[in-house]
């Protein structure tokens, strides 16, 4: 074991060497500093799913790495002046874009951008003296543009979970809770939108509304993730593809299948555990259909009023 | 309203998903937090955006984004812009082979193993086209000496092509002075225009069968079989007959010379063509042009059998190719040119020349009065053979 551990360490150096030779400036970034940074990405990228890696393999995750951007971010992480000029020039442009996705204004947005600088700069002084900076988790397998957009993204929602709770209030909260009641939350805006619904039909909707979140529960974790993505998330069948690493049209023939199991799997539960007959079954979705029918038109003009009304007093 | 089953898990699903939103917004992600533990960092949520990731880490991250809707929503806009990324990454690829690929390419092996071979047929192909076109030239070159056949008339000119081919009728077109080569190219144009087709066909075969005449026993066949196809082209353009040219063969014996020269006359007689028509209206310009003795003599004189021979056929009359011919005091004259031609003689042979009105001729005429007959029928140049010596009377 401690023989193949020292084997990969060989192979890591050499692997650093030809990741020298690939890089097209190395802003004087010597082995000693990059094989460190090589060998914390083997070990979280392969070691950590295959302990008994091939060297075949370390070879290939070392080969395919980024030189350039991890060149570039080891030297500024040392504290490299040219590399950090060339990396605000050469990225400055995807950070304020990414800014601006995540922010409400030009102003938020700029606040964002200077924010990241700062937090890539590293704000605290780690025991060794150097500032703690975000530059240290870049690994290299990825474009360096995209782990900026990433650090962006993870540091809005830092900051808007910082201000969300100072400014959730007590209507808020209110709210939540008359939502979140019988733990199930189902239809809950429905209801009250709809009074009228008689009694049987709310227990109705109930059960049905149950027994499919079991069954969503079921489904495979890429089924869920596709179910979450597009139900919840709210996202079109094409993002939610490309999030899924498929096409929009096998995604929507996913969905299709997904649909059918989702069918099958609340018609057996509602028979096995509450006895229900077929048509019974059959009666109670097409019943709740109707009403979910009626209650869609009414709850996205409800959406929208909303909507509209946060963005004017906030 | 009957709904579909698509349609009523799908509006359940719609529902389900605006209340679990509905719910998170109060709950933020704390919730999410507590419950999936640690959040992916940047470098997996950009991997996973970018697609880099191997399955089991897919799997892995997928479980993690299944739970986490704040890894959700911080992993959904990274992946257009990953793609944006993936695709300006694969432009540049090619942007940059374009020079240096693009050569590679080109030699590649798996594009040389057809190209080699393709150029190499298409060189073979050409060399072939380029011989097959010399080979035809060639052809041509072989085929002037019976092109001239015509050109020099029907008679004993054909013999001389057909037994003795000079070396200046093998001589290609393109060596042939230009003038010559322009002549037979009218020639040849205006017989395209407007052959008369029975004057074409008769000339052909008489062409032909004066060629097969002309074939010496000892004679190799190939000579005499190539004629009647290289005639074929100047069928139609026969042109009046050129000055005889200087006979120069003498490795005949003169008896074989003789049999010969009757053979060829009696086949000739046969093959009479429209030259000879023409050499016949010549013959009588001539005598009527030496004065008036000559039409009486014509007519008056005992024992001459004056024969113009033609073909029975009337095809081969019109055609007139045939070679004219007169008998005169029991000996046969073929015509040659502007001059009548001794059958008994043989080119080459040397002669004694007389002119008529010499003292010469009076005292040869005086001892042989038939020479005196022969050279008044005839008129103009006549060759004779009369007791052993061959008189060219003028």
């Amino acid at each position: 074991m401690n023989q193949k551990a020292e084997q990969i360490e060989k192979v890591m150096v050499a692997a650093g060497a030809r990741l020298l030779a690939r890089a097209g400036d190395t802003y004087s970034v010597s082995m000693e500093m990059l094989v460190p940074r090589i060998q914390a990405g083997v070990r979280k990228y392969l070691l950590q799913e295959n302990v008994d890696s091939s060297i075949a393999e370390v070879n290939d995750f070392v080969d395919k790495l980024q030189a350039d951007d991890l060149c570039l971010i080891v030297a500024c992480e040392q504290g490299n002046e040219k590399a950090w000029t060339d990396l605000v020039e050469r990225f400055g442009t995807t950070v304020r874009s990414a800014a601006r996705s995540v922010s409400a204004n030009e102003e938020g947005a700029e606040d964002l951008a200077q924010s990241i600088w700062a937090e890539l700069h590293g704000l605290r002084i780690r025991e060794d003296g150097k500032p703690a900076s975000k530059l240290a988790y870049y690994s290299g397998r990825g474009s360096l543009a995209g782990w900026l957009r990433a650090v962006v993204g993870q540091l809005a929602v830092d900051q808007h979970r910082k201000q969300s709770r100072l400014v959730q209030t007590k209507d808020d909260a209110d709210f939540d809770r008359l939502i979140l009641k019988d733990g199930h939350a189902w239809s809950a805006r429905a209801e009250k939108m709809n009074p009228e619904i008689e009694v049987s039909d709310k227990r109705t909707s109930a059960v049905l509304q149950k027994a499919l979140a079991a069954s969503v529960g079921h489904l495979s974790d890429e089924d869920r993730l596709l179910v979450k993505l597009y139900y919840f998330d709210g996202l079109k069948l094409r993002e939610a593809g490309a999030i899924l690493g498929v096409h929009e049209a096998t995604a929507s023939r996913r969905l299709t299948r997904i649909h059918a199991d989702l069918r099958n799997h609340v018609e057996e539960s509602l028979k096995h555990e509450l006895g229900w007959t077929a048509p019974e079954t059959e009666r109670a979705f097409s019943e709740i259909a109707l009403h979910l029918e009626a209650d869609i038109e009414p709850l996205l003009v409800t959406d929208t009023m909303l909507k509209s009304e946060s963005e004017m007093t906030g | 309203m009957k709904t579909t089953d698509k349609n009523e898990i799908d509006l359940l699903l719609r529902a389900l998903g605006r209340d679990a939103s509905s719910r998170s917004v109060g709950e933020g992600s704390i919730q999410s937090n507590q419950q999936v533990g640690a959040h992916l960092d940047a470098d997996e949520l950009n991997c996973y955006a970018e697609g880099i990731v191997s399955s089991a880490e897919r799997a892995r991250y997928n479980k993690h984004l299944v739970d986490c809707e704040s890894c959700r929503r911080l992993v959904a806009p990274l992946v257009p812009a990953a793609a944006g990324w993936r695709r300006s990454e694969t432009v540049e690829q090619k942007a940059e082979w374009s020079l240096r690929e693009k050569l590679a390419a080109l030699l590649a092996p798996s594009v040389l193993r057809y190209a080699l071979p393709a150029l190499a047929l298409t060189t073979i192909i050409a060399i072939a086209i380029v011989a097959l076109r010399q080979q035809q030239r060639g052809e041509f070159v072989a085929q002037n000496p019976t092109q001239r056949l015509p050109v020099v008339s029907s008679g004993d000119e054909s013999q001389k092509s057909a037994t003795n081919i000079s070396p200046q009728s093998l001589v290609s077109p393109e060596q042939k002075p230009p003038a010559e080569s322009k002549e037979r190219n009218s020639l040849t144009q205006r017989s395209d225009e407007a052959p008369p087709p029975a004057v074409a066909s008769t000339t052909r075969a008489s062409t032909d069968q004066a060629a097969k005449g002309f074939l010496r026993p000892g004679q190799p066949a190939g000579i005499a079989e190539s004629q009647p196809t290289s005639a074929e082209p100047t069928e139609t353009a026969a042109p009046p007959p050129a000055p005889r040219p200087a006979l120069s063969d003498t490795s005949k014996t003169a008896e074989g010379r003789k049999v010969e020269a009757e053979a060829d006359m009696q086949k000739r007689s046969r093959e009479e063509n429209y030259s000879s028509a023409r050499n016949e209206n010549q013959v009588a310009r001539t005598s009527s042009a030496k004065g008036g003795p000559s039409r009486n003599n014509s007519q008056n004189v005992a024992g001459l059998s004056s024969v113009m021979s033609r073909s029975a056929n009337k095809d081969d009359k019109a055609a007139g190719s045939a070679v004219e011919t007169h008998r005169v005091s029991g000996r046969l004259f073929h015509r040659q040119g502007n001059a009548w031609v001794d059958a008994d003689y043989a080119s080459g042979r040397a002669t004694v020349n007389v002119s008529r009105g010499s003292e010469q001729f009076r005292a040869l005429v005086a001892d042989e009065p038939a020479l005196r007959s022969i050279a008044e029928q005839l008129g103009g140049e006549v060759i004779v053979v009369w007791k052993g010596t061959a008189y060219r009377i003028r």
